[in-house]
């Protein structure tokens, strides 16, 4: 989830000069990655709840728990690979 | 934690999950049914009993230890789940766990008419549940119904009590009292908890409506083998699908239709086993196993189907009591020397 | 492993276990009810004394808070438990008692005192509120305004005053005539809670005085009692572990029939044991007990299933099968020093079984390499390497040995990619000291450099089809193993068909004009290509093949499964999930920068596509100056380095916190993608798990001895 501010920053930063439409097709592709982090984050919010809970009874889920928690990530990599190819 | 916030069946159930793993099962069973008492508190504290039986097993040994523990664990378990849960699961849960408030005041109701002593009252409280301790400890002093009905006054079972208190001092039976606790718990149980629906709230509701059901077989059975002269409609308990009190009535006095009834109903298929059995057998104990195999049975698929709903918490506070249970006939039937033959005909494992 | 039997008559029964116990290498196998006539085993009559006591000691030692680090062993015998068991057994709960009783009136204490609160607050003597004969007093919560408003209008009062104090009121009334309990019939309208007053005589400071030193005195009672018992403690615990050690081992013993097969007069006992040390606990055995018992070995299974499972009949096995138990050999992983603490990372997902290939090795081979490209910092290396390193170091249990071996590898990974970047904290200067301003590689976060980001994502896509058809070969031969050619073939080698066939496609000149154009620039050659290895995308001829090769791959798929089909995308969406790589590489070294952008200023030379990002280490420059004989064309951030002294200050807080969070968001985000590649992409390819650990019936005495 962290990982997306600096790429939108860079973004913003990259576009400082260019003039066009309300929003260019990189900005629509940053708004498509803060959508899917929205998404992930949605998802990862009941996951993670029940990853909390599992390892409060069982240490060694740990790491278990972290995989399931960071799965729905996945979307973000998809809106990446957008931005880039945008 | 308390009723306020969302909802977080996502932490609870998966806390759940993880504490429905570490029950009992075929094989723990087969190892405890040869063991002594002294060993099956030892096979305790080496599990999830580990807690109340270190706080006990300097004082007590033998079948008392394994009693005090698998109350206080009780308890114990049954209060962590009112710690995990937040919001109207908490709400929920905490309705449902009050069957412990209605079996602590039935506790103390029948210890005064039995005239027990206080303390082997105080051994059968269970201290899950709303009732506060000090309330708890005043039921279980108390000399008389009548103390114990003004006791309640407030609670849930005030009102209910202290009406059937006159039909209890009228026939002097417990049956009036005990009913009246029933069903204030099952009526307050239903509160906010919708019918209609296929969601989540639903299959609880249906869950619930299988457990009444299930009770009023069961009572009306009970009533029907005692031979006494009291109509079940009496003490039929509203909430079920199955029966109307006048229906329940007329089957109660015939065995071989109320199976039928039951086994043509919704519940048929689940209870296949437990039916035949009872044709079979024709004992009364091992139908009542049977109905509560099939009711533990119907939680677990409740839970598998409504993941986000109350119904996993509960599918394993019914599984919970029942390793008490059997953990309790176990220690007590190789005390009296049963062998494990005899002992496994008393459980229910599932 | 091999399966031991060992049949004999019941006589011998207790010597066996003995022998066997004190070998430590046998896995016992459960019977499973499965024979005719045969019985589980009962205990043995000692494990019912030996367990009463050992609930005791063990409910003693969680008494006592018993710390098992600085427990002495001792020789122990059963003697001295029955002599010292029930003397400290007394001491303990009498200590217990008294401190429940102690604890039990501290909470009535606290409670009074609680009570007494509000009336501190009122002010007025205790012995004032209450006792008359013609006044009606009521102390409580309340709102002054309903309070009065129902006193005026209530029937039967001559006089009343109200005193508050904080929010607390004391309403006294003087009722008319013959008028009782009219203060609570007016007050029942009114918005107040009473409180109960008191029982005493003096001023509520003075009262709440008498509390607190009464309170003292209990608690001070209490530490006096918790003193005994940690006395107790020092006293007793080496020889409660002892005691509890010798119990355990006793019961343990005692209760083995319990897993044995039985007759009136025989049993039947099984487990597993090394195949190496079948011999010896054979000969041991037969050594003791001649030819009162009899021992063989029923089954033999091997790792990763090349060898044959020996299956022979024994006498004693009439019926059934061949087995009181059919159990699942235990699993020893076996990996050497560098590769072993992978163990874990791959025992989290699960045990390897029997019947497949333990990924230990092939994490160590790409685990690392996947954190490392991602981070790729030599800074950030050494510190994750210097973190692995004190947590092999400084820690015994094995858990967090293992982390620290796995962080060691994965720093020292970051360190080798950090070079090839050439950054240090994100900082060129790795670039600039080793390769003279030119690294071999780039990150691609600097837009001059921004045509690489491309090419790490194909890179990516690479690593996945390379790590991807390892995991399917893998599962192809298991399968082939266990299930035969023909799943072998439906349900891996289809895989294998449809991802390289679809992925030849996508990399071919085929509908060359629909697909993104730097699938064919980056490893061409010219300016613009990350890797020049003029490769610009297959022949058309080729593209057109690996549709063919992905279309046969969705059939045999589909005539395996035809559910499965629904599936054929994995083929596009697993590779394409390494595109984290590329992603969190990105990521990572937009933090640093960001970090490095705020203590040192970033001058931007060139525009546009062509635009280089200079960190301002040495002073700082305006636009118009030169930098490395270019001309400055903007200022990103002046940084607060060059800001004065409050402003250093500041700046250098952020440079290192920012530096923290970076490393600790480093393992958040490429330890955890990296392990969910291995872990869902890779390992579902041909990893189920569920394997069980090898845990000999024995005990390895720690607290006690026998002499």
């Amino acid at each position: 989830m962290f990982d997306i501010a600096p790429q939108v920053a860079s973004l913003a930063l990259q576009e400082g000069t260019s003039s066009g439409p309300a929003i260019t097709s990189t900005g629509m592709a940053a708004l498509a990655v803060g959508l899917a982090g929205l998404g992930a984050g949605y998802a990862e919010r009941g996951i993670g709840s029940a990853a909390v809970g599992a390892v409060a009874e069982d240490e060694g889920l740990f790491v278990q728990a972290l995989i399931l928690t960071v799965l729905p990530e996945t979307i973000l990599i998809f809106a990446l690979v957008a931005m880039i190819l945008a | 934690m308390s009723a306020t916030g969302s909802s977080n069946p996502e932490y609870v159930n998966a806390r759940v999950s993880a504490r429905r793993a570490t029950l009992f099962d075929e094989e723990d069973y087969r190892k405890l049914l040869r063991m002594s008492p002294d060993e099956i508190s030892r096979y305790m504290e080496e599990s999830t009993y580990q807690g109340p039986i270190n706080r006990l097993g300097s004082r007590f040994a033998g079948v008392d230890l394994i009693e005090y523990a698998l109350n206080a664990g009780l308890a114990e378990t049954f209060d962590e789940l009112l710690a995990w849960a937040d919001g109207r699961l908490y709400e929920q849960v905490a309705r449902y766990l009050r069957k412990f408030d209605a079996w602590n005041v039935k506790t103390a109701v029948r210890g005064v008419y039995a005239d027990t002593d206080a303390e082997s009252i105080e051994d059968d409280v269970i201290r899950a549940g709303e009732l506060d301790d000090d309330l708890l400890d005043r039921l279980v002093d108390a000399e008389s119904i009548d103390a114990i009905v003004d006791l309640l006054e407030g609670t849930l079972f005030g009102e209910p009590l202290a009406a059937a208190y006159e039909v209890y001092e009228e026939s002097g039976t417990l049956v009036a009292l005990e009913n009246a606790i029933d069903r204030a718990y099952y009526e307050n149980l239903f509160e906010g908890v919708t019918t209609a629906g296929a969601g989540a709230d639903s299959a609880y509701a249906e869950f619930l409506q299988a457990e009444i059901d299930f009770r009023n077989a069961r009572n009306a059975l009970r009533l029907a083998r005692s031979g006494a002269d009291i109509d079940p409609a009496e003490y039929f308990i509203e909430g079920g699908t199955l029966f109307t009190p006048e229906e329940l009535s007329a089957l109660s006095r015939n065995r071989d239709q109320l199976v039928e009834r039951i086994r043509e109903s919704r519940y048929g298929d689940e209870l296949t086993g437990a039916l035949d059995e009872l044709t079979e057998a024709d004992s009364l104990i091992g139908f009542e196993h049977a109905l509560e195999g099939a009711l533990l049975e119907h939680a677990r698929n409740a839970a598998h189907a409504h993941p986000m709903s109350i119904c996993p918490v509960i599918a394993f506070v019914l599984a919970k009591e029942r390793e008490a249970d059997n953990i309790r006939a176990i220690a007590r039937g190789t005390q009296a020397g049963l062998d494990p033959e005899e002992i496994r005909a008393e459980m229910v494992v599932r | 492993m091999s399966k031991l039997s060992v049949t004999g008559s019941k006589r011998v029964m207790g010597s066996v276990v003995e022998l066997v116990h004190d070998q430590h290498v046998l896995d016992v196998s459960e019977y499973d009810g499965s024979w005719e006539g045969f019985q589980p085993g009962d205990p043995e009559a000692e494990a019912e004394a030996a367990s009463e006591k050992l609930v005791t000691v063990r409910s003693i030692k969680s008494i006592l808070d018993v710390d098992a680090e600085a427990a002495t062993p001792q020789s122990i015998t059963e003697a001295e438990i029955e002599a010292q068991l029930p003397e400290i057994q007394d001491a303990v709960n009498e200590l217990d008692d008294r401190r429940d009783t102690l604890r039990e009136e501290l909470r009535g204490i606290e409670e009074r005192l609680d009570a007494v609160e509000p009336f501190v607050e009122l002010g007025i003597d205790l012995n004032l509120l209450g006792g008359y004969d013609s006044l009606e007093v009521a102390v409580g919560h309340g709102d002054y305004d309903s309070v009065e408003r129902e006193l005026l209008d209530a029937e039967g009062i001559q006089q009343y005053e109200i005193f508050t104090g904080g929010d607390v009121l004391a309403v006294f009334v003087y009722p008319s005539e013959h008028a009782e309990g009219v203060l609570d019939d007016a007050l029942v309208g009114a918005a107040f809670t009473s409180l109960e007053v008191p029982d005493s005589e003096v001023a509520p400071e003075s009262y709440v005085r008498e509390i607190e030193s009464e309170k003292q005195g209990i608690e001070s009672e209490i530490e006096g009692v918790a003193d005994e018992l940690a006395a107790l403690e020092q006293e007793h615990a080496s020889f409660l572990l002892a005691a509890e050690e010798e119990l355990q081992i006793e019961a343990q013993r005692a209760e083995a029939p319990l897993s044995f097969a039985t007759t009136e007069n025989a049993f039947v006992a099984e487990g597993w044991v090394p195949t190496e040390h079948y011999e010896g606990v054979a000969a041991t055995l037969k050594e003791e007990l001649g030819d009162r018992i009899d021992v063989e070995e029923v089954e033999r299974a091997q790792f990763k299933s090349d060898g044959e499972a020996v299956h022979e009949h024994g006498e004693a096995v009439a019926d059934g099968g061949t087995t009181i138990g059919s159990d699942e050999p235990p699993v020893v992983q076996d990996n050497n020093g560098f590769v072993q603490p992978f163990e874990v990372l791959v025992n989290a997902i699960g045990r390897p079984t029997y019947s497949e290939f333990d990924p230990t090795a092939l994490l160590f081979l790409t685990f690392p390499l996947f954190f490392g490209f991602m981070i790729g910092d030599v800074g950030y290396g050494i510190v994750y390497t210097a973190i692995g390193g004190y947590l092999y170091t400084q820690f015994d249990s094995p858990g967090f040995k293992s982390m620290g071996g796995v962080t060691i590898a994965a720093g020292l990974a970051t360190i080798l990619f950090g070079v090839f970047y050439g950054e240090i904290f994100g900082l060129h200067l790795v670039s600039e000291y080793v390769w003279g301003g030119n690294a071999p590689l780039h990150k691609g976060l600097i837009p001059e450099y921004s045509y690489w980001v491309p090419g790490w994502i194909l890179i990516s896509a690479l690593a996945a089809l390379v790590h991807l058809n390892i995991g399917y070969v893998l599962g192809f031969f298991e399968e082939l193993q266990f299930h035969g050619l023909k799943a072998a073939v439906v349900e891996k080698l289809s895989w294998i068909f449809a991802m390289n066939g679809l992925w030849i496609f996508i990399a071919s000149k085929w509908f060359e004009n629909s697909k993104p154009e730097f699938i064919f620039t980056v490893f061409d050659s010219g300016e613009k290509a990350a890797f020049a290895l003029g490769f610009g995308g297959f022949p058309v001829i080729v593209g057109q093949a690996g549709i063919a090769l992905f279309v046969l791959g969705a059939l045999l798929l589909g005539f395996g499964a035809p559910a499965e089909l629904v599936e054929i995308f994995d083929a596009l969406v697993n590779v394409l999930s390494y595109a984290r790589l590329a992603a969190v590489l990105l990521a990572k070294a937009g933090m640093a920068f960001a970090v490095n952008l705020f203590f040192f200023g970033v001058a931007v030379t060139g525009e546009g596509e062509e635009a280089s990002w200079h960190f301002m280490t040495d002073h700082a420059y305006h636009v118009g100056d030169m930098y490395h004989g270019e001309p400055v064309t903007e200022i990103m951030f002046g940084g607060l380095m060059h800001g004065g002294l409050a402003s250093l200050l500041g700046g250098i807080l952020v440079l290192v916190l920012g530096h923290m969070l970076v490393l600790a968001l480093g393992v958040t985000s490429a330890g955890l993608q990296a392990v969910r590649l291995e872990y869902y992409e890779f390992f579902s390819k041909f990893f189920d798990g569920g394997g069980r650990e090898y845990e000999p019936f024995g005990h390895e005495r720690q607290f006690s001895r026998q002499d």
